[in-house]
């Protein structure tokens, strides 16, 4: 568990870690070189058939290849993968957060703020020295300008008598400021603890269940061999589901590492035998997600169809009067709203033939990408509106309060249009939008929405989903975070405690993102966006449940416009519709990197 | 060759073998080695900082030098080991142990002492 304290983090070494995981890129080449050397210049040269022929001398060269391979496994799975890549991702992490530590504490030391508390929630207050000053009536010149009084030349003046009369509102904002570089630093440190952990829980799980090595020449080396042969063809399998039920340890990064290492056939063996460990990972490209996603898709509802048909059969030798009736019923119809469900977004994503449906949409029609799905909690769906992999925009639609798999078809509608309004925006440009229903959001306003719960419950998926892309993607990928609602709490909360790879992140209609400053989101302040129009009845949420109001000046980052629907229309939900072009038009620059 | 299978062999290639077999396993000892005290090195000051991957990273570089690299190069020493008793007289693959070597082979290979090749796993 990391117990870095923000010293720590301002002195480290990034530029030695980083160094170390080079140090390691030239080791594995280094070695690479020794398995090269065994192959031609003894498999086949000094130990090759001209010179050495027999059973024996086989089953000697099957052992020195066998030896060779394993090595380069190792070094791809667990040297590269692992140990360099691990080091690699720190040190830019590390680095990132550093950098915004080297911008804050200057900052929050010229305010004369102190910080204090644990590592893990430091509290930035008034120092002793700031609390006399305005307690004398002799506040630093940035608060009073903060505050628009002129600073007192130490006569009792009128300019003093203004201080002492403004004394609360000098306090409040000298608060308001610590409040916000508290925000600030609690998430730098955060976003350094989940990498610093992240880190060496892919190195601790390397060892974990180590693959095992060719046996030695020497007693019962037949048995031991062929054991050794069945263990290797299962390796990948174990790999795959370690990776799917999230013990291996491995980032979305150090995933898609391992996924460009195996070959075709194991690829597409994993695809058609195991769709289920491949369909859901962060980390593995889009296309081979899409096609295991449609077939567990099949399947699940094939399975539920033959549950309903049983379930029903069983109900009919029941009493319609007896509770275990009205359990089963209860049961039965949780099925069929789950098959309904699932085929509802079946066939909004494909065509009659079983291929994959284009969306409606302007010239060059995009076809739907299935990248998750599920039926737990009120269901889940992760759909994609071309190929994020490939295109050179990429903007993520998170939705809020009330979102579940039945309503994903509303959730496409938005994303449909976000993608018409991207394409319409940028025609010369490839771009891909994704509605992520990833996580279990609140059913009501009150009390769930109140709470933050949903929002830390979603953040870590978040994180992996976003890293998944930048893995998965094109390096120069433009990524926009786009939250409507809730759901913009949801990526406030990502960012401040785990970090999201974007670019850009959009708050639509926001509650709050869980944070007063945009400094503490992890992403450049001028690329934070919000809105909200004038009718919305979210501006009544108190700044108490969810942070400051992100539109709001004090919050930093830019407000765009947005138009408000008919008086009587739901304001809240009316951003996708056409009445709000302006709205619509702004976020579509900012997600084809025109703003 | 008697007792063995083997048809056609030529000792002085075998023993090429060997030679290569052997300079790889104490190169790759030798580099896994030194990886392990940059790794070292590189972890004090993220211990120092009480990092959660100055500890993990220790561990890690020392389980790849003695689990990994290691067994690689144990691989590389029992095969070659082996040829080098091939070299000299016939020997099937499950018959074979370290000690073989250490009395058929060893006076050859002086710089393998006795007590580290029968200690090799497998042997």
């Amino acid at each position: 568990m990391s117990e870095m304290t923000w010293e720590h983090l301002r002195d480290l070494d990034c530029g030695a870690v980083r160094t170390l995981g080079d140090t390691w890129k030239t080791y594995i080449d280094q070695q690479l070189a020794h398995t090269e050397r065994l192959r031609t210049d003894v498999i086949e040269g000094h130990l090759g058939t001209e010179h050495y022929e027999s059973d024996t001398a086989t089953q000697v060269r099957d052992q020195i290849g066998m030896t060779a391979d394993r090595y380069e496994d190792d070094l791809s799975d667990y040297a590269s993968t692992r140990i360099a890549t691990t080091l690699l991702e720190a040190a830019d992490a590390f680095e990132k957060e550093q950098n915004e530590l080297k911008e804050l504490v200057p900052l929050i030391e010229q305010h004369d703020f102190d910080i204090e508390g644990p590592h893990s929630e430091y509290d930035v207050n008034l120092s002793g020295g700031l609390h006399r000053a305005i307690l004398t009536l002799n506040p630093p010149q940035w608060l009073c300008d903060m505050c628009g009084v002129k600073k007192p030349d130490g006569f009792w003046d009128i300019d003093t008598l203004k201080v002492l009369f403004d004394s609360v509102d000098l306090y409040g904002t000298a608060i308001g400021l610590a409040g916000q570089y508290q925000d600030w630093l609690r998430a730098v440190m955060s976003r350094a603890h989940d990498a610093d952990d992240e880190a060496a829980a892919a190195l601790a799980e390397m060892h974990e269940n180590p693959a095992e090595l060719p046996p030695h020449l020497g007693a019962t080396y037949d048995d031991l061999v062929d054991d050794y042969k069945e263990g290797v063809t299962e390796e990948v399998a174990d790999e795959a589901e370690a990776i799917a039920d999230g013990t291996s340890g491995l980032s979305p990064e150090q995933v898609n590492q391992w996924w460009e290492g195996l070959s075709e056939t194991e690829r597409r063996a994993l695809i058609d035998e195991h769709p289920e460990w491949v369909g859901p990972v962060d980390g593995i490209p889009t296309e081979a997600r899409d096609t295991a996603n449609r077939t567990v898709l099949d399947r699940d509802i094939d399975a539920l169809d033959t549950r309903i048909a049983a379930e029903e059969q069983a109900l009919q030798g029941l009493d319609p009067e007896s509770d275990e009736y009205q359990n089963a019923k209860e049961a039965l119809d949780g099925l069929k709203g789950d098959r309904n469900d699932l085929a509802g977004l079946q066939d909004r994503i494909t065509n009659d033939d079983g291929t994959p449906r284009l969306a409606e949409g302007p010239e060059p029609q995009q076809p739907y990408y299935l990248l998750g799905f599920g039926t737990q909690d009120n269901g889940r769906a992760i759909v994609s509106i071309g190929n994020p992999d490939t295109a050179d925009n990429v903007n993520t639609l998170v939705p809020g309060t009330t979102a579940n798999l039945s309503g994903a078809g509303g959730l496409l509608h938005r994303a449909e249009t976000m993608q018409s309004d991207a394409q319409l925006s940028s025609p010369h440009t490839s771009n891909a939008t994704i509605a992520w229903l990833g996580y279990d959001a609140p059913d009501t306003i009150v009390p769930e929405a109140m709470q933050e719960r949903w929002a830390d419950g979603a953040s870590e998926d978040l994180e992996n989903f976003t890293e998944g892309l930048s893995a998965t993607g094109r390096e120069d990928t433009n990524h926009t975070l786009t939250g409507h609602s809730y759901g913009t709490t949801v990526i406030g909360h990502a960012a401040t405690k785990e970090g999201v790879d974007a670019d850009n992140l959009v708050f639509v209609a926001s509650p709050g993102v869980g944070t007063d400053t945009a400094s503490a989101l992890g992403v450049d302040e001028d690329n934070v966006w919000a809105t909200r129009n004038s009718l919305d009845p979210i501006h009544l949420t108190p700044d108490f449940l969810h942070g400051a109001d992100p539109t709001g000046d004090d919050f930093g980052g830019n407000a765009y416009h947005s138009d408000t629907g008919a008086w009587n229309a739901n304001n809240h939900s009316t951003y996708w519709d056409d009445t709000n072009m302006a709205g619509r038009e702004t976020l579509a620059d900012i997600a084809t990197g025109q703003r | 060759m008697a007792g063995a299978d083997v048809f056609a062999m030529d000792p002085d290639e075998v023993r090429k073998s060997v030679e290569i077999l052997f300079e790889i396993e104490a190169e790759a000892d030798s580099q896994a080695a030194s990886m392990a005290t940059a790794n070292t090195e590189a972890a004090g000051p993220l211990k120092d900082a009480a990092t959660a991957l100055g500890p993990a990273l220790e561990a890690a570089g020392e389980w790849w030098r003695v689990h990994r690299a290691g067994g690689f190069c144990g691989l590389l020493g029992n095969t070659g080991e082996y040829l080098a008793v091939c070299a000299e007289e016939a020997v099937e693959v499950d018959d074979y142990n370290a000690g073989t070597f250490a009395s058929v082979a060893g006076d050859l290979y002086p710089e393998r002492p006795n007590a580290n090749a029968s200690s090799r796993r497998g042997g």
